[in-house]
């Protein structure tokens, strides 16, 4: 296989005696990524077993399949079961998902009709191949995964098909996130997919306004951690500003056509996150000219209730923060990735799950 | 005869018989002495000890790139019998077939067992066909038992000792991305192809290079190389080391998982042999290896260490960096963020 740059050993050996010189004399600290695919990268390659023993890397709520409510799961159960039986088409991290009423699976189980897809396109291709059943596609994830999708709704669709949006957008949560002065985090790692569709610039709030420190960084091994080393020198240095670790990517205006896309489509709305509650600029809700494509419109149907939360799970303060999962009494005993309880130990990027699956043992 | 199969196929009547004699006995045909028409077989040459295993499949797509259900239906269980050292002979072949499969269909994949089970040096001599509704099944099943005699000495989990030497046949994650890659319609490059492929030969070939020194061989199918070191962790309590940079992933592979941000380690192998071997006789086997066109891609990839607390399998990445390899829960699935 040929030798990728940012896997090589000796630059990861070069960040990590920087990372530990540069840490060295700080008072013991707490970094926060908020992005599954960090915390995901961070276990696959161990990074962890590199940081300065006095800094903390935890993972804010980033999983998109985590903090969809528990409410728009239910709302997509149920539109699972109208009659006639539509086709609901989603990600295999959604189907999942458990709250209280059961899961889209256990839906699936009892008969309804529904799909595993790795896009939006695969799902405008089953409404192609059934053109006599109604396809839904229930879309959750950030700006990354609405972008794509709010412009297949520009396109030409089949009349068959209508959506179900559940998207969420990065950087007005963070801003929820740093606006709790309680949250004792000295600065963001930013996820590199997302700023690709936004920028960085969009985050000056989080050095202008709160004083943190803030990087967006790629996946790899080394651009995890030059995104933490930068955040160690801005906290060393105690002059935070918005790095960009990941110029290779990321633009500071990011990407006007995606955002101009996302604009088009989407209007942003005041959204529910699992277990944390409302974030004020969160949503992204279909405007009243694409209401046609809406499946709750379509089908006449409103938002479900459903408790985000299984009493004794801890996933809302996992998610902020607060609680780190082997803190969780239901964590490897009780919910274990077989038989989730909550939110983070279901999806591939869930916090709880990943520490699971990569539990930080010691010598290993 | 008809284009697709009818319940009347399975009645026992003349259309079954049509279809015994005009599609399924011409496909298999090369038993001396067996009539894979009959219902029951008699092994008189088989000697003890016997191995046996048994299989059943159900793959979609049914044909992908490097294979087809009837191939995987023969390599599957000849391969179970070959890595507990016996020396396939004899399959057993039961068809559950779907009211509206077209026969041309049936006809390729029988030809396709046939095929392979002359390849394996396996002979088919017995078998069952039933016809079931259209609903009931998704195209076809197939059921195979294989038989077969030890020649190898005793190999098994109970005999890995530490010290011993980690090998893989060949690249892993092949098969598990073709299929990926066929199933959903991904539209990568078609260069993904199944390694699947009966591996008595290669394995044959290893214990006679390495004699006693072979202590453990497995196919790491199901869950692949993390199942199976997984389940030998489990079995011995020992600690299974692995160099990620030392194992074969062939570079078309490695790029299809990384874009759907899949780990290679739990992706299925159908042509494959993970052998634990004695450290004197790991270059012997090495070299065996790699004298078989199954396993030119052969590598030692990691060692046997003494377990602490219980077994585990342990990641050496690339970087320098440690971690645990769990048992994979379930298949992988492209992430979204």
């Amino acid at each position: 296989m040929t030798e990728i740059p940012y896997r090589s050993k000796p630059l990861v050996q070069e960040l990590t005696q920087a990372l530990q010189e540069t840490a060295r004399n700080l008072p013991p600290f707490t970094l926060m990524h908020v992005c599954g695919t960090h915390e995901h990268e961070i276990g696959r390659h161990a990074l962890r077993q590199l940081l300065p023993k006095n800094l903390k890397v935890i993972a804010g709520p980033g999983c998109p399949v985590c903090i969809t409510p528990a409410s728009a799961i239910a709302t997509a159960i149920q539109l699972a079961q109208m009659k006639p039986r539509p086709i609901l088409a989603t990600y295999g991290d959604v189907v999942r998902v458990p709250i209280a009423r059961g899961s889209l699976l256990q839906t699936k189980a009892v008969g309804a009709d529904v799909r595993i897809v790795y896009g939006p396109r695969e799902a405008v291709r089953l409404a192609e191949e059934n053109p006599d059943r109604q396809v839904i596609f229930f879309s959750v994830g950030f700006e990354t995964t609405a972008a794509p999708v709010a412009s297949l709704l520009l396109a030409d669709l089949p009349e068959n098909f209508s959506i179900y949006c559940c998207h969420r957008y990065v950087p007005a949560a963070v801003e929820a996130l740093a606006a709790d002065d309680q949250n004792g985090i000295s600065g963001y790692l930013l996820p590199g997919h997302a700023a690709v569709i936004s920028g960085y610039r969009v985050y000056d709030f989080l050095p202008a306004r709160f004083g943190k420190a803030a990087a967006v960084a790629g996946f790899e091994p080394v651009d995890i951690l030059a995104g933490i080393l930068s955040l160690v020198r801005q906290v060393e240095q105690r002059r935070p500003v918005v790095a960009n670790c990941y110029p290779r990517a990321v633009r500071p205006e990011g990407n006007p056509k995606a955002q101009e896309i996302l604009a088009r489509v989407f209007e942003r709305v005041d959204a529910g996150w699992r277990g944390i509650g409302k974030l004020p600029g969160t949503g992204l809700e279909l405007r009243p000219e694409f209401r046609r494509r809406d499946a709750l419109f379509r089908f006449g149907r409103g938002e479900e209730v459903e408790e985000d939360i299984l009493p004794g799970c801890s996933c809302h303060l996992i998610m902020t923060g607060r609680r780190e999962p082997p803190d969780c009494s239901l964590f490897g005993q009780v919910c274990t990735p077989e038989n989730p309880r909550g939110p983070c130990m279901v999806g591939g990027e869930g916090t709880c799950r990943a520490r699971y699956l990569y539990p930080e043992q010691e010598n290993v | 005869m008809s284009e697709t199969i009818r319940l009347a196929h399975g009645l026992g009547g003349r259309l079954t018989q049509n279809l015994l004699d005009q599609v399924i006995a011409p496909a298999l045909s090369g038993a001396d002495g067996h009539a894979v028409t009959l219902d029951a077989a008699v092994l008189a040459d088989l000697a003890p000890p016997v191995v046996v295993s048994t299989d059943s499949f159900t793959i979609l797509p049914r044909f992908f790139p490097g294979g087809d259900i009837g191939k995987l239906a023969v390599c599957g269980t000849v391969n179970d019998v070959a890595m507990m050292g016996g020396r396939p002979r004899y399959l057993a072949l039961g068809l559950i077939l779907e009211e509206g499969l077209p026969i041309e269909e049936l006809r390729r994949i029988l030809i396709s067992i046939g095929e392979t089970a002359r390849r394996a040096g396996v002979q088919i001599v017995t078998g069952d066909t039933k016809v079931v509704e259209k609903g009931s099944a998704d195209g076809i099943f197939i059921h195979t038992t294989g038989f077969g005699t030890r020649v190898l000495p005793p190999v098994g989990p109970d005999q890995i000792c530490y010290g011993d030497h980690i090998l893989i046949s060949g690249s892993i994650a092949d098969h598990g991305a073709a299929i990926l890659n066929a199933r959903e319609k991904l539209g990568f490059a078609q260069t993904l192809e199944s390694d699947c492929a009966p591996l008595w030969e290669l394995v044959a070939a290893v214990a006679t290079a390495a004699g006693t020194g072979l202590h453990a061989l497995r196919d790491p199918t199901r869950g692949g190389v993390a199942a199976t070191l997984n389940e030998f962790a489990r079995d011995t309590g020992l600690q299974f080391v692995l160099e990620e940079a030392a194992i074969p992933v062939r570079e078309e592979v490695a790029a299809f998982l990384e874009v759907l941000g899949l780990d290679p380690l739990p992706i299925p192998n159908e042509g494959k042999c993970l052998l634990m071997v004695a450290p004197e006789a790991a270059s012997a086997a090495l070299n065996a290896l790699r004298g078989h066109p199954l396993g030119r891609q052969a590598a030692a990839i990691g060692r046997v260490e003494k377990g602490g607390r219980r077994g585990r399998v342990i990641l050496e990445t690339r970087i320098g960096t440690r971690r645990v390899v769990e048992m994979p829960l379930e298949a992988g699935l492209p992430r979204i963020c």
